[in-house]
């Protein structure tokens, strides 16, 4: 008798366990540049590791050519959010005040000034790019990438103004990438890890600056902004703040498991990587542990650099100068730590 | 003998049923504006869309149209499919330094017999294979993995030595009827019975599932298929207005009643007042002539209702109650007619 008891129970509990398991996962799309851009590996990790099932979500991946890109996808309705360098997404909040940041997704930012292989020896310093045609992933003029903000500001400081140099579009995919640096169509371009390691590697390009590197953060005042970051919209937030809420959910919880696993663990979950990518990838993954968030949380040190950043680089801009970035900061979900 | 009905009672009954009734007609008369402004209002707006958005989709594949030419024409200029050994490197590093096409971010190169010689994919789209009829210029194209539509252009290429054919796919996406939307309508585009893009993005999809099963019985929602590009096979736009209606249930029934209630007080000023004003004076005579008949003789009172049955206006009460006083006098001496004043 009390078996039969417990049998009733136990089908009792299942059906009240059942509805929400069988229910329709919540779908959610996130616009990310990439493929293959390890500042935005979290994103392809979602799915990989059910972080989306955990929460009752089901998330998509759109791959975009560049931040810019991802920006439109997220405000022209084709993604819910995106995960874009938080420059980026602050100089499109100048223009649409519906850009909202809900999650730190990086720590350090890792761009890389590369130099075509012929160039070197004639390319020592920036201020030898002066009239050099340099490649960024996407490009605007009403609204600046945070690849085209560094680009900037590098060369700025380096003593090449705006305007001393030509600027091409060369895509985010490594080989066009590779493309524009071998047949001389770009002679640097502003690259991401890993594809920034593998032009090395391949003797595509050389490596004239890294912002990871420590000293390159000691030269340059804001160096340490947050790049990527959860982008979201303000009305869509209003109109259903729980979509938010569980994607902040899913970056928290995506971002706690690779903190808590090896990078070896981490890039084993990448399946489609050749073997020479995932060698290139746990290594960068070894070099620079201070990659990503931990916890999704804003660090108020990393705003305010991100804050110098963006002005510094927008120097000229009184849109941007008069810009103060808690107006877009949404830490209801993700926190806030120094 | 049936139950004695007052008159008091009976006028009363009858305003009470009056008020009733143009209550009633009041509610139905609202109704009515209501259920015939709305509708008005609502095909009106469908009627307008419709025509807004024939006008969009012909001035769309006119724009498409001159694009994928121009793009062609770009192409055919630099003269780099001439050299097959260099023309795939040479076009791409070409096509990404321009950026991409805002307008087709993936195109493909075929030879005649249809091989693909060279693919350039701006954004990280699924291009899906496309059929062309002998002589078609465009048609569409379903990525079935991801649910993606395409419009694909096809034009003649010239290869150096024969032609071939350049293929622009344009995205039927959420961006697209986002750019196209206005505000408080939802535009989906359907494609064999399926959503494949939103105005509203991917709740959008779900929101006007509803939208399409009613489309031809609703007033806020209509068809319009995309014609133009390959009618027997194109997909439908719906256009749903998801404006609140012209007039609100509160907004008609505040000032309904308001006329409801002024028409009221109007006629109980008008009718209401004169109507128990002169009822008095009949009662104050039926008074009279009851106590009349009780004491047989006049007095105070008998006096005071004979007045009162008099009235200011003269009129049939007024002859009524002098028939009646003559009667009393007659019947009764003059000496003893109280001396009220009256």
């Amino acid at each position: 008798m009390p078996d039969t008891l417990r049998l009733l129970a136990a089908l009792f509990s299942a059906l009240l366990i059942a509805p929400p398991l069988l229910a329709d996962p919540l779908h959610i799309s996130v616009s990310v540049p990439g493929p293959g851009a390890a500042s935005y590996l979290p994103v392809e990790l979602i799915s990989k590791i059910g972080a989306d099932r955990a929460e009752g979500a089901e998330v998509s991946v759109v791959f975009s050519p560049g931040g810019g890109n991802s920006m439109s996808e997220l405000l022209t309705n084709n993604a819910d959010f995106a995960i874009v360098g938080l420059p980026a997404a602050m100089s499109a909040r100048l223009k649409d005040p519906r850009v909202i940041a809900l999650a730190a997704i990086n720590d350090l930012p890792l761009y890389v000034l590369l130099v075509r292989q012929e160039l070197k020896g004639q390319v020592k310093k920036i201020s030898d790019l002066k009239g050099k045609t340099i490649g960024l992933h996407t490009n605007s003029t009403t609204s600046k990438t945070t690849s085209q903000q560094v680009l900037e500001l590098i060369f700025r400081r380096g003593g090449v103004p705006p305007g001393s140099y030509r600027v091409v579009t060369v895509g985010r995919r490594w080989d066009s990438e590779a493309l524009m640096l071998r047949t001389g169509a770009a002679d640097a371009v502003i690259g991401d890890e890993p594809n920034a390691t593998q032009m090395v590697e391949d003797k595509v390009a050389f490596q004239l600056l890294h912002l990871g590197d420590p000293e390159t953060m000691r030269n340059y005042a804001g160096a340490g902004f947050l790049r990527g970051a959860l982008i979201g919209r303000k009305d869509r937030l209003d109109k259903d703040p729980a979509k938010s809420e569980v994607m902040v959910r899913i970056v928290q919880r995506t971002l706690q498991w690779m903190a808590s696993h090896t990078p070896e663990e981490i890039v084993g979950k990448l399946e489609t990587r050749s073997p020479e990518e995932r060698d290139r990838l746990i290594d960068l993954l070894k070099k620079y542990p201070r990659q990503y968030s931990k916890d999704g949380k804003f660090s108020a040190r990393q705003l305010r650099e991100t804050e110098i950043f963006f002005i510094d680089s927008q120097a000229g801009n009184p849109a941007a100068e008069s810009f103060r970035i808690e107006s877009m900061i949404v830490d209801r979900w993700a926190g806030r730590k120094d | 003998m049936p139950a004695r009905s007052s008159l008091v009672g009976q006028v009363a009954l009858r305003f009470l049923i009056a008020f009733l009734l143009s209550a009633a007609l009041s509610t139905l008369v609202g109704a009515w504006v209501y259920y015939a402004a709305n509708q008005q209002a609502a095909d009106a707006q469908q009627t307008s869309a419709r025509d807004h958005y024939t006008n969009v989709i012909a001035d769309l594949e006119r724009r498409w149209g001159r694009e994928s030419f121009n793009i062609k024409i770009r192409i055919e200029a630099q003269r780099f499919l001439e050299d097959p050994k260099q023309r795939k490197e040479q076009l791409l590093a070409y096509l990404t330094a321009q950026g991409g096409s805002i307008e087709f971010p993936s195109l493909s190169i075929e030879d005649p017999k249809g091989e693909l010689i060279v693919s350039f994919k701006y954004a990280d789209d699924h291009i899906p294979k496309a059929k062309f009829l002998p002589g078609q210029e465009s048609t569409w194209a379903l990525d079935p993995i991801h649910g993606h539509l395409f419009l694909v252009f096809r034009q003649l290429i010239w290869l150096g030595n024969e032609n071939g054919y350049l293929l622009l796919f344009k995205p039927m996406d959420h961006a697209l009827l986002t750019q196209y939307s206005y505000p408080h309508t939802r535009l989906s585009l359907w494609w064999k019975g399926k959503p494949v893009a939103s105005s509203e993005g991917e709740e959008g999809l779900t929101l006007a599932a509803q939208a399409f099963e009613q489309s031809g019985k609703s007033s806020t929602s209509s068809l319009l298929p995309w014609f133009g590009i390959d009618n027997d096979n194109s997909p439908q736009l719906l256009i749903e207005s998801t404006a609140p209606p012209l007039l609100g249930i509160g907004e008609l029934a505040g000032p309904l009643t308001i006329s409801l209630l002024t028409f009221a007080v109007a006629v109980w000023s008008i009718l209401g007042a004169w109507g128990f004003r002169t009822l008095r004076r009949v009662l104050a005579l039926e008074r009279a002539q009851n106590r009349f008949r009780t004491m047989g003789t006049v007095d105070a009172t008998v006096d005071h209702d004979l007045r009162t049955g008099h009235g200011i206006e003269d009129d049939e009460i007024t002859a009524l109650a002098v028939a009646l006083e003559n009667q009393m006098r007659e019947s009764i001496s003059e000496s003893r007619w109280p001396t009220s004043g009256y």
